[in-house]
């Protein structure tokens, strides 16, 4: 059904008027003057009026003139496994100059929330290659693990990585890469494409583009459009899916936009007092299920509005997602990749996915004694400041070294070297070592006695 | 008469209908085609404001609104226990059966299986008098729970006519005649609860018996008492779910409601793992088989998370009224609280701060005020408790945002999580100078009764520790540890052991994880000794140094690992062994060769 | 014993040192040797183990690389063939439209798609557009349908450039129910791309 009483244009928003028939949530086309056709979905309706919500924005659209289709279904996307090895927009169309997927099937793409019942717990390591996430932020199977990072901070690069040297243990297991830009620039987007492509990983990749230019109503809908591939790869191909999504916060800010233009009241910042669900409902798209094979794991971004982890975008993500990586200005400064402040970084589903059988069996005891041998060489560092140090004892200068040691020996790597689990685990107990023995307290005496390196 | 009506406005979870003059405020009403659950929450002439449990996406104006003249309930009977459900009380597994790995729309299942049969044992006779929520018989729901059968708390009592004998029978069939005035009415084995009024009771007791939780930061320093209500709010990754989880696997509560209200599926998974396998230290049975689950995590509708918090605690009240101590941890209230803005905001009510509505503070107060040891209703005399524990999210780790500072207007006991304790892997990452509990001096009786004199006094002494340190801690920070005299310095290294030794414990460790109450005071006692001794020592000329280097500092700090629960003998020996070092230290016994 | 005799011993004695002292150190220095080589010899074979490694992964990660775009772009021509050949079928099938027009099955269908239109629309007057070809059809549709209706409805003299099927609008045009054949074969499009797809797998 077609309807052309435009009532009003506000921001992203257009209200359509004597609409009998269209329900919540439907997809609607726009059609503009000029027979422009653009999406939009509507998020009120009734006493004969439809608030619709047009993805591409309302430039250039006008109360006479404009068309408005409903279409009577909601947004879906169309999947098949051909999907892998193409570029799309934000919206989910083609833009690498190849014809329209054709469809296996057509999945709504705000899905539907996992039966926690029909869960399955994440407990199956992914290798990463990076000693600082698998050695002590180890990543799991079906886990969501954001990266909080600032501007100019290297999270794409580490994205990247992550994406191209992830492997998971078990043969003939088939592992996917989805991408969702959102509201990146140009060049961000082309550096995902290139590293997948000379890795080879393109043809197992699905990337979303919706590029800083790009309509930012269209943000809303681009991670959904990625979670909807991402699902019917995982739960009806039976691939395990990396999902890296950047940057969120491009995303909560096209909410608020959207919050904004219907008078809202609004939460913390202008947010939306939904933030939390909204996000959640993105985020908690990851996991395992019982009885399937697949699984889908997220890595999303966000740059923290001046650093601060308090801002609402990273606050309420921390929140819903299984831990943090936390990027650090004074490592980064310092020049240290991956500059991952290992003491506000956590993993929470860590512990399930390493040990005997998994990784190796001091591995998590190793994790437990590098934090807080880390934590205390930051206290050494601070009071050094003030104390000078010829204020320090013995101990505390060995702490000093290891703290310097942990970045440059462990920390420290090239965003192309790709470390097995053996040589992260070897580097950590290379700088454990430079503490006293008896200092290991958190680490059983049998493995002390076979890893420790006594000079 | 039902009302029926039609919708007229959608937007998201909230509906408006016309022609509900019939509806009343509060009632059950089915939305649309689909029939999805809805709950009438404002009248206005004759359009119904209604909040939807599920998804409205593809709902038209036109479509039926149909009430059922009931208002929001739950089921209750045998069958709850073990089970997991989500906020409106449908059984997740069985929503799992009819729509798969996802959550489908529409679904209308039972919260209990009628079918099923349990061994029920009557009570009492015929020809006995019973009163409103009187206890009739009894029926095995688990290993672990004994369930009453009582009349319903709105039952006019009277004298029973027909009572089964033992035996097998399903929840359907009528198990119990009772006359009032000369009308029978028949008691089955279930009943309804309306969610959003407490459950009667006789009488409200004093809180004065502790829940022991086995968390020694918990029962040692902050406890709480059965029937009293205690909020934890810290910021993310401060170990909120892990502790809650300590709190629900390990209270010595007879059930467990655990609500997971907007937060992570994963964390309902773990639980529905782990219970399993977890075992009760009382009992020695699984402790999913005393643990309900209520699962409404963040991605599921949001008005499902707000009813959620009703549903558990209506469902935690009917096992207080057979005689038994609950515990009810609801994780997130924040997310709760967020639920109620969300509706706030589509019915254009004026917000108060940050957009909460300006009844946050009042339905804050009420859930809380359900908390308590009572003595229930009817015969025979039953006292039992709900425990209510409540997790705070604050937004930014601030605790002066609206949800924590009305929550801490209705609580007693206070664990305030610290980000930077968690930062540095002090787990319970619990605060103990900003946390407090009410209930010390109510519950010091129990702990003199029935573990030691000495606890009130050696508490305070360990505390005093702690707060002397806070205090030093500043002049460190400016100075350095130079510029404190030897005395204060092994205070400083007294509090440390405290902190190590017996405020931070691991959930992970297979002895560490819970304490009994007797070697809480044992890793208490032995610790607060040493700084005595140690004082002693430093005044009789040792030095510092010596005494930090002291072999026994070592097997104090991993006692809690190290002497199990059932072996609190060996705190003699360490006892023992410490005052022989300090003896050698201050020269007064050879050093042995 | 003559002093030769004893000279020769003790040359004897002299040489038979020396040579004990020089195979001895003789041993040393190529045991010294000897391990010098091992030493270095290990620290070649890491160096020529990381060389050959690093080659290695290299070669891998070529190997994947040219493995993994090559199949891409054959698949990539294949989506083209595959997509040239859906579009050749929809032409077809929409020539085809014209050979059927006048049989019942099409009289029937445009009555199901005017009946659709009407009632979607619930107005007492619509306008009604549709092609020059149908129009006859159409005109004499609508007069009985709009008695039974009781609605008024008017066809618009302007001809549309559609395949079949027809337009319904409200008077004043603010309400369009669009069930001509082109919008109602876009509609279904995707579906019917999969059916025509399969056939070419």
């Amino acid at each position: 059904m077609e309807y052309t009483k435009v009532q009003e244009i506000k921001g992203p928003l257009i209200v359509i008027d004597g609409v009998t028939k269209a329900s919540f949530d439907e997809l609607v086309e726009i059609e503009t003057v000029d027979g422009e056709t653009r999406l939009g979905k509507v998020l009120e309706i009734g006493f004969g009026k439809a608030v619709v919500q047009v993805f591409e924005g309302t430039y250039g659209l006008s109360i006479t003139g404009t068309k408005a289709r409903f279409l009577g279904k909601t947004m879906e996307m169309p999947v098949s496994q051909e999907l892998l090895g193409r570029v799309f927009d934000g919206l989910g169309r083609p833009i690498d100059g190849l014809p329209e997927p054709i469809a296996e099937d057509f999945l709504d793409i705000n899905g539907s929330p996992i039966n926690p019942e029909m869960r399955d717990y994440p407990e199956d390591f992914i290798q990463t290659g990076v000693s600082v996430i698998d050695g002590m932020l180890t990543l799991v199977r079906g886990q969501k693990l954001p990266i909080f990072s600032g501007s100019g901070m290297p999270h794409n690069t580490l994205a990247a990585q992550v994406a191209r040297q992830a492997t998971v243990s078990g043969s003939g297991e088939e592992f996917a890469v989805v991408f969702n830009a959102i509201g990146v620039q140009h060049g961000e987007a082309q550096y995902f494409k290139r590293s997948l492509e000379e890795s080879g990983a393109l043809r197992r990749s699905v990337l979303f583009l919706n590029l800083a230019d790009d309509p930012a109503i269209e943000r809303i809908i681009t991670p959904r459009v990625g979670l909807t591939v991402a699902e019917y790869l995982a739960f009806d191909l039976g691939m395990h899916v990396l999902v890296i999504t950047t940057d969120m916060t491009n995303y909560a800010e096209a909410l608020r936009e959207i919050s904004a233009a219907r008078e809202e009241v609004p939460g913390r910042k202008g947010y939306p007092g939904y933030l939390y669900t909204d996000l959640a409902m993105l985020y908690e798209r990851a996991g395992k299920v019982k009885g399937l094979k697949g699984s889908i794991t997220q890595m999303p971004i966000l740059s923290m509005p001046s650093d601060d982890i308090t801002h609402p975008i990273p606050d309420l993500t921390g929140y819903i997602t299984e831990g943090q990586i936390v990027l650090s200005r004074e490592l980064f400064q310092k020049e240290v990749y991956p500059p991952a402040g290992v003491l506000m970084s956590l993993s929470r589903l860590m512990k399930d996915g390493v040990g005997e059988g998994k990784t190796r069996s001091d591995h998590m005891e190793v994790s437990n004694q590098m934090y807080d041998a880390y934590s205390r060489s930051q206290e050494v560092r601070a009071l050094s400041e003030i104390v000078g140090k010829a204020g320090l004892t013995d101990v505390d200068l060995k702490y000093l070294e290891f703290g310097n040691q942990f970045e440059e020996r462990f920390q420290r790597q090239s965003d192309d070297e790709n470390r097995t689990l053996e040589e992260t685990l070897g580097r950590a107990w290379d700088v454990l070592s430079l503490l006293p023995e008896g200092e290991l307290t958190k680490i059983k005496e049998n493995y002390v006695k076979q890893y420790y390196k006594a000079k | 008469m039902v009302a029926k009506g039609r919708i007229v406005w959608i937007s998201g979870p909230a509906v408006k209908a016309d022609g509900m003059a019939d509806a009343k405020i509060y009632e059950t009403v089915h939305v649309g085609e689909s029939k999805l659950i809805g709950e009438v929450i404002r009248l206005t002439g004759d359009i119904a404001f209604v909040q939807v449990y599920e998804s409205t996406a593809g709902l038209r104006p036109g479509e039926p609104v149909e009430g059922t003249g009931k208002p929001l309930n739950v089921l209750l009977g045998p069958g709850i226990i073990g089970r997991i459900y989500d906020g409106i009380q449908r059984p997740l597994d069985d929503i799992a059966k009819r729509s798969g790995t996802f959550i489908g729309k529409g679904i209308s299942t039972m919260p209990l299986d009628l079918k099923k049969k349990y061994k029920f044992m009557p009570t009492l006779k015929i020809g006995d008098e019973v009163l409103a929520g009187s206890k009739i018989g009894e029926v095995d729901e688990t290993p672990l729970v004994l369930h009453s059968i009582m009349l319903p708390p709105d039952h006019p009592g009277g004298k029973i006519t027909t009572i089964e004998k033992e035996g097998i029978y399903d929840l359907e069939h009528p198990i119990a005649t009772v006359q009032h005035n000369g009308k029978d009415t028949e008691v089955l084995l279930y009943q309804y609860s309306p969610v959003r009024k407490p459950r009667p009771y006789l009488q409200k007791l004093d809180p004065n018996i502790p829940l022991i939780t086995g968390q020694r930061i918990i029962d040692t320093f902050f406890p709480i008492a059965k029937g009293g209500t205690g909020a934890i709010p810290g910021g993310f990754g401060t170990g909120k779910t892990v502790t809650l989880h300590q709190i629900a696997a390990w209270a010595d509560s007879k059930v467990v409601v655990y609500i997971g209200c907007g937060e992570r599926g994963n964390e309902m998974t773990e639980v529905l793992r782990k219970f399993p396998e977890l075992i009760d230290p009382n009992s020695g049975r699984p402790l999913m088989e005393r643990t309900v689950l209520v699962a409404n995590t963040s991605n599921m509708p949001v008005a499902a998370r707000e009813a959620s918090i009703y549903t558990g605690v209506t469902i935690g009240e009917y096992y207080r009224d057979m005689g038994y101590d609950v515990v009810l941890v609801a994780d997130s209230t924040s997310r709760w609280a967020e639920a109620l803005r969300e509706m706030s905001g589509r019915l254009e009510e004026m917000p108060a701060e940050e957009g909460y509505p300006s009844y946050l503070a009042s339905r804050l107060a009420e859930f809380y005020e359900r908390a308590g040891r009572v003595k229930a209703l009817g015969t025979p005399d039953r006292t039992g408790s709900v425990t209510l524990v409540g997790a705070v999210s604050p937004s930014g780790a601030d605790f002066t945002e609206p949800v924590t500072t009305h929550t801490i207007r209705f609580i007693k006991t206070f664990w305030g999580l610290d980000t930077q304790l968690a930062y540095s892997r002090h787990y319970p990452s619990i605060n103990w100078m900003s946390s407090y509990s009410g209930y010390l001096k109510d519950i010091s009786k129990w702990w003199i009764e029935n573990v030691s004199k000495e606890w009130y006094n050696l508490r305070g002494e360990g505390y005093s520790i702690l707060q002397r340190e806070d205090t030093l801690k500043e002049i460190v920070r400016l100075l350095g540890p130079e510029g404190l005299p030897e005395e204060e310095k092994l205070v400083l290294e007294v509090a440390r052991m405290i902190k190590i030794g017996i405020l931070q414990q691991s959930a992970y460790d297979k002895i560490d994880t819970y304490c009994v109450p007797a070697k809480q005071l044992k890793l208490l006692k032995i610790i607060v000794e040493f700084g005595k001794e140690a004082n002693k020592a430093l005044k009789e000329g040792a030095s510092l140094p010596d005494i930090t280097k002291m072999p026994i500092i070592t097997r104090l700090l991993k006692a809690k690992f190290e002497i199990p629960n059932d072996q609190l003998e060996k705190f003699d020996e360490l006892a023992n062994d410490m005052i022989i070092q300090f003896k050698q230290l201050t020269g007064k016994q050879e050093v042995e060769h | 014993m003559d002093t030769n005799s004893a000279l020769e011993q003790i040359i004897n004695k002299v040489l038979s040192q020396a040579e004990s002292d020089m195979i001895s150190k003789i041993d040393v220095a190529y045991d010294d040797a000897e391990k010098k080589l091992m030493a270095s010899k290990h620290i070649i074979e890491s160096d020529y183990n990381k060389i050959m490694d690093d080659a290695r992964k290299q070669a891998e990660n070529l190997k994947k690389q040219i493995v993994g775009n090559s199949r891409l772009s054959t698949r990539n021509k294949q989506l083209v063939l595959i997509e040239e050949a859906v579009s050749d079928a929809f032409e077809k099938a929409k020539t085809k439209i014209d050979s059927v027009r006048s049989s019942n099955e099409y009289v029937s269908m445009m009555k199901k798609l005017l009946e659709d239109g009407l009632n979607s629309i619930n107005a007492e007057e619509v306008i009604v557009e549709c092609n020059g070809k149908d129009r006859d059809v159409v005109k004499k549709m609508a007069s009985e349908l709009g008695l039974n209706l009781k609605m008024k409805i008017n066809i618009s003299e302007e001809a549309i450039d559609v395949l079949g099927g027809l337009r319904v609008m409200s008077k004043d045009g603010s309400m369009v129910y669009d069930n001509t054949l082109d919008s109602r074969i876009e509609r279904l499009k995707p579906i019917i791309r999969k059916d025509i797809a399969i056939m070419f797998k």
